[in-house]
């Protein structure tokens, strides 16, 4: 009984099915949703945008069958190269490009041919960093060489001072200049001369319009509490391209060279009496072959019209110039 | 798997399947810039899943069936939500009207295809379009051949009713 009544059920579910598929089997609705489904479709460009996408993702993945295509950045790369492989497109094969133009690229840039502009982007712009680097040491080298002689700190006030004068800080900026050029030169403020060297300050000032120095504004008003009227305009021999023959010498704030005549290696002091009545007219920069000589000093004209220099250490003695 | 990929030109198999995959898409979608956001990732998909397909309605199949779940994904986004939102009816049939060249009759037909539930969209597609017998979608959606054959069969009372309503 069992058995009947389930093949009943099953005969009863097959003929149903059938109908239903014979319900289904509409000719005349296949028709119409065949002609309604073939009128949609992507348009072209739509088209190779896609393919171009699909191709490039595949190219990324490494696994490049035969005759597919290398990716449009890879492409892109090239071209941003300005060498664009040969037969390649001009304009790479971005999912924007058409199918043709991937094509094009995908023909004629084969993978490994790519490979090295891959590795040689980074390994430029690693050149070129060190090109920049080298040239920086390069610089830092020279100053270096001049900070020992203790000339640089007037390299540096020069520099600073003309960076300081594009703006509005120029005031500040140089009296930090001149605080570091009277430390480098051993100018003492607490000895007591700080009015002399105030003095001195615009006479620098003036010396500042010569041709030798930086053009920097020698008359701005130096903070009143810096320790000295240090003269950022005075070039060193090394910037301003004097040559050193001499075993010492002074290069005056007009950038003229006197010798500085010395004995037993050091300059030559003055009577006393022959200094007196002389006047500071700026600051000196002595070069000498003898790197413990050089410095920047005061310097002085006598009524005679004889130079002389004062080194800061010993500030009371004069010395030969010329 | 990566030399079932190779031996795989992805390139023949998309231009065999472009317009068809593209189509279930837009079914689903209803507008050609997520059509081919979604053709596009049917393709990546079998990019980063290579089949061994058997023949070439099998490679038909998988990629409709892939498609269709993936159209399924990008409506269920909350985002494609908002942007229906924001679309309405009367842009969705704008950009629709740009990539139908049929007659006015299929249009209509078309509008009725696209307005029906998700559910049906791609048995109606894989039967009436590309001719698979309800079996064969049954395996592919993996579900039972009576699910597919109900389903069909409710589709096409409302296609009738519709292309019928405007009759």
């Amino acid at each position: 009984m069992d058995i009947e009544n389930k093949d009943l059920k099953n005969d009863i579910a097959y003929e149903a099915n059938d109908a239903l598929e014979r319900e289904l089997d509409d000719d005349e609705l296949r028709a119409q949703l065949r002609t309604a489904y073939d009128a949609l479709e992507p348009d072209a460009e739509a088209e190779s945008r896609m393919l171009g996408a699909v191709m490039g993702a595949q190219a990324e993945k490494g696994e490049t069958p035969a005759g597919a295509s290398e990716t449009g950045t890879t492409s892109e790369l090239a071209d941003g190269l300005g060498e664009t492989p040969a037969g390649a497109s001009e304009t790479g094969t971005t999912s924007e490009q058409g199918a043709s133009t991937h094509k094009a690229a995908q023909a004629s840039v084969p993978k490994k041919d790519m490979k090295p502009w891959l590795i040689g982007l980074p390994v430029a712009a690693c050149l070129v960093a060190l090109a920049i680097f080298g040239m920086n040491s390069l610089n830092s080298g020279s100053s270096a060489a001049l900070n020992s002689s203790g000339v640089v700190a007037q390299d540096k006030a020069a520099s600073t001072a003309q960076s300081a004068e594009s703006t509005e800080s120029a005031e500040s900026a140089e009296a930090t200049v001149a605080t570091e050029a009277a430390q480098s030169a051993g100018t003492q403020a607490a000895e007591g001369d700080s009015a002399e060297q105030g003095s001195a300050t615009g006479e620098n000032g003036a010396a500042a319009e010569s041709p030798a120095s930086s053009g920097q504004g020698g008359d701005t008003p130096v903070s009143s509490d810096s320790p000295a009227p240090a003269d950022a305009q005075v070039v060193p021999a090394a910037s301003s391209g004097h040559a050193t023959t001499a075993p010492c010498e002074a290069i005056l704030p007009d950038g003229s060279k006197l010798p500085v005549p010395l004995t037993d290696g050091q300059p030559t002091p003055v009577d006393p009496a022959q200094g007196e009545g002389s006047t500071n007219v700026g600051v000196a920069v002595i070069v000498a072959s003898n790197p413990e000589l050089e410095r920047v000093c005061d310097l002085f004209l006598s009524p005679s019209g004889q130079y002389l220099i004062r080194f800061n250490d010993d500030s009371d003695v004069l010395y030969l110039v010329g | 798997m990566a030399e079932m990929l190779a031996d795989m030109d992805i390139e023949q198999v998309f231009k065999r399947n472009v317009k068809r995959v593209w189509r279930v898409c837009y079914s689903f979608l209803g507008n050609a810039a997520d059509a081919e956001d979604a053709t596009q990732a049917t393709f990546l998909r079998l990019i980063d899943h290579p089949q061994n397909f058997e023949d070439e309605q099998h490679e038909k199949a998988w990629l409709i069936v892939c498609a269709s779940n993936l159209c399924r994904d990008m409506l269920k986004s909350s985002a494609r939500t908002k942007v229906d939102e924001l679309i309405g009816e009367h842009e969705l049939v704008d950009t629709r009207a740009q990539h139908v060249t049929a007659s006015l009759e299929a249009e209509e037909l078309l509008k009725h295809v696209l307005a029906l539930p998700d559910i049906y969209k791609d048995v109606v597609y894989l039967y009436y379009y590309e001719g698979f017998t309800t079996g064969y979608i049954a395996q592919m959606l993996d579900v039972p051949a009576s699910t597919v054959r109900n389903r069909l069969a409710d589709a096409r009372a409302r296609l009738k009713r519709g292309i019928e309503g405007v009759k």
